[in-house]
């Protein structure tokens, strides 16, 4: 969940066993260059990249060991110009004039030029050159160069720009080890003064001189007339054909929706098996357990505590890691930048624009790195709506929830050739869309209101993702939540199982005590009574408001709660069931009704698709809105917002469950 | 689409010549090559624009576009929503 502060942490723990680095390097480039492949070929450590131009938001830094010194690399946001329009581009600004609070000043800039587009990534770099710093300029992406037949004479270029140009391939490490030797001869040597284009101060802070554009590109151009041998330009290249369907007025938001439905689709039918796998695993671990130990507290709290609570929410890695999957294709071939561009249109009269939307869909995966995606919007109350609203997109925490309620009490028919599970899922992930979209407009139009920012995009090269950098991706963040499992949710589960054995009954002489009486009358039981009023309308019992409680910390611990729950009830000796089977069965102990009809678990769901059930989300949103009395209203409204409508949500869905007839299952 | 006063400050800043064949980006045609004239948009976007290559005498290509305009500039693909298309006048070039 917490994946991009997790990468830093990692590294100012490993950083911080290392000697004091002697040699401190910033990656400077625009967005989509190249840029995190040529720091993951420079460092090795792994890091997310992606196609959409604005993706890499956090500080990430790593380093390597050279003739026994270690260099420092930090890499930083993507930028245009040396004139900052963003939160993200006035980050990477600060700490190339050397300004940034606890970043120290870099020795040497590297530029990343992407050969592709070189004419536009020269801009920067010559504002960079200007800035009489020492410089090295990586040259990536040569092998497409090569491969469209288009020829750079390096040594023109060096000539022209009056420093050091490496060319570099840093999907296969080409041209990396003479970067590094670069780097080293560029920080020793004394940097004679430059001004490439114009004679006017090229400080930062001065307001940029309308014609300064032309004059730059003219001048590069000119370069680029030397340095460059390209074949006739193509008029309409296969991308742009491409385009023209995928971002066509009709087709366009037709395609989109096909794709992600596709996804969530491709998530539920192909998952499903693979979480199965890991389910039988679980329960075999469950048993051995059991069988290997006497009896007791100690076996209790492994088998019921730990195996059955952890377990219940590592059982759904396989899905989170599709999902994870799905997004990173998405945004290494190219598309969800298109994507962004065509949702414009339609997110414009909620007061959103398409780079809004990039941090939404995001929020699919996990709300935290997507609350940091959205410093990529320039507009501060269009970004604070995005931000404030991005909990309500379905993130895969609630995945399990979904999937397990979903596997468990929706039939598996089938409608119109898709499954009715899987049309389940959808219309829950479709649910928190419109609610987060509502909420948007609601917004925009009240409390932030402010005129919207132009959508001015770039749309990268289409491209196939590389099967490295995707599982590289995938793992980093299948990895966290796995983190979480083995920490945060295991000691909820540990707590939730002590509460829910604890206090014991006292029985009377002669009478032996039930599981379920031993449950209600726990620290856990007592409390779920309490609450139970409450979630009554909604069709809830006290043990799914014990549930309710105890993921307040994160919404992965309701499935463990109700795993511990159960596995409580049943007794450790009892055959240990998948969750799913025990839910079916279980029974109102004065009717004799199932607890669990199909109506209550879509309510339940639709509890979680609007709830902010996630300490993670509520801390990085206080953070990114400035922290303060400030950041605590909006945090505070937007959890009050999000519990009220979870309320209304799932009450609406279990009267009108009711009303349509669907209760009686 | 092009107010009179607009079109009185491009005769002076041209010299007075032909203002007929100027356009708003936006009414541009796909494959149409054209030079940008100026930049009437909000200044905070002109600023954005100008560094990406969009600027006062850059030509561009029209790549096509519903809802907005793609834009080639020097090899890279710029997409640019409606409203912005019509505040960015350009002149288009025969070739």
């Amino acid at each position: 969940m917490t994946d991009t502060l997790a990468l830093v942490q990692d590294e100012s723990r490993d950083t911080g066993e290392q000697a004091p680095p002697s040699l401190r390097v910033a990656l400077v480039g625009n967005p989509n260059s190249g840029k995190s492949t040529l720091f993951n070929a420079l460092t090795g450590l792994r890091q997310r990249v992606a196609n959409f131009p604005g993706v890499t938001v956090e500080r990430v830094e790593g380093s390597y060991r050279r003739d026994g010194t270690t260099v420092e690399v930090i890499d930083l946001p993507g930028m245009y110009s040396l004139s900052a329009e963003s939160p993200d581009e006035t980050i990477a600004l600060d700490v190339v004039l050397g300004r940034a609070d606890g970043v120290p000043a870099a020795d040497v800039l590297v530029v990343v030029v992407d050969g592709e587009r070189m004419e536009r990534n020269l801009f920067l770099t010559t504002q960079v050159l200007e800035l009489r710093r020492p410089t090295v300029i990586a040259l990536t992406r040569m092998d497409r160069l090569d491969a469209a037949g288009v020829d750079v004479d390096v040594v023109e270029l060096i000539h022209a720009l009056g420093t050091v140009v490496v060319p570099v391939v840093a999907t296969r490490g080409e041209g990396i080890d003479r970067l590094r030797h670069a780097i080293d001869v560029a920080a020793e040597l004394p940097r004679a003064s430059l001004h490439l284009v114009s004679d006017e101060a090229a400080g930062a802070d001065a307001e940029p001189d309308v014609h300064d554009a032309g004059r730059r590109y003219r001048w590069i151009a000119s370069v680029v007339s030397r340095v460059v041998r390209r074949r006739p330009p193509v008029a309409r290249t296969p991308g742009d054909r491409v385009d023209a369907i995928v971002m066509h007025r009709a087709a366009g938001p037709v395609i989109f929706l096909a794709v992600m439905a596709l996804m969530f689709e491709a998530m539920f039918s192909l998952g499903r098996p693979l979480a199965d796998a890991v389910q039988a695993l679980i329960t075999l671990t469950g048993r051995g357990i059991a069988a290997s130990m006497p009896p007791g507290e100690l076996r209790g709290l492994l088998v019921d505590g730990v195996v059955n609570g952890v377990g219940s929410v590592v059982v759904f890695v396989p899905q989170i890691a599709m999902l994870f999957l799905f997004i990173g294709i998405l945004e290494d071939t190219g598309y969800m930048a298109r994507a962004a561009f065509v949702m414009d249109h339609w997110m414009r009269p909620l007061g959103l624009r398409g780079k809004s939307f990039i941090p939404l869909v995001s929020g699919f995966a996990c709300a935290v790195p997507a609350v940091m995606g959205a410093r990529t919007v320039q507009e501060p109350k269009e970004r604070l709506a995005t931000i404030l609203v991005l909990p309500l997109m379905s993130c895969s925490a609630r995945l399990p929830i979904f999937t397990l309620l979903v596997g468990a009490f929706v039939p598996p028919l089938s409608v119109a050739g898709a499954s009715l599970q899987g049309l389940t899922l959808l219309a829950m992930y479709l649910l928190g869309t419109v609610a987060a979209l509502a909420t948007a407009a609601l917004l925009r139009r009240t409390l932030l209101r402010a005129a919207t920012r132009a959508l001015i995009m770039e749309l990268p090269t289409w491209s196939l993702p590389s099967a490295r950098v995707l599982a590289a991706s995938v793992w980093r963040r299948v990895r966290v939540f796995l983190r979480e499992a083995g920490t945060i949710i295991f000691a909820c589960a540990v707590v939730v199982w002590a509460l829910a054995t604890h206090p014991r009954p006292d029985p009377a002489p002669g009478t032996t005590v039930t599981q379920e009486q031993a449950l209600s009358t726990s620290a856990l039981g007592r409390i779920g009574h309490v609450i139970e009023p409450a979630v009554r309308p909604l069709g809830f019992d006290w043990k799914i408001a014990v549930s309710i409680v105890a993921s307040f910390t994160a919404r992965e611990v309701f499935v463990s709660t109700m795993g511990t729950l159960y596995g409580v009830e049943r007794g450790a000796d009892n055959e240990t069931n998948s969750l799913a089977e025990r839910l079916r069965a279980e029974r109102n102990p004065s009717t004799g009704a199932p607890v669990y009809t199909t109506r209550v678990a879509l309510a339940l769901m639709a509890f979680y698709v609007f709830a902010l059930m996630c300490t993670s989300t509520l801390a990085i949103t206080m953070r990114e809105i400035g922290g303060g009395w400030r950041g605590m209203r909006w945090v505070t409204l937007q959890f009050t917002w999000m519990l009220a409508l979870a309320w209304v949500g799932a009450f609406l869905v279990y009267r009108g469950g009711a009303f349509f007839g669907t209760g009686g299952a | 689409m092009v107010s009179r006063r607009h079109r009185a400050k491009l005769q002076i800043r041209t010299g007075g010549t032909a203002t007929a064949t100027r356009c708003p980006l936006g009414q541009c045609a796909p494959g149409s090559l054209v030079v940008v004239v100026q930049l009437d948009c909000a200044p905070a976007d002109a600023r954005r624009l100008r560094p990406l290559g969009v600027f006062e005498g850059a030509y561009v290509r029209v790549v096509g576009g519903h809802h907005g305009t793609i834009l080639d500039v020097r090899g890279a693909r710029l997409a640019l929503d409606s409203d912005l298309a019509r505040t960015i006048i350009v002149e288009p070039v025969s070739l």
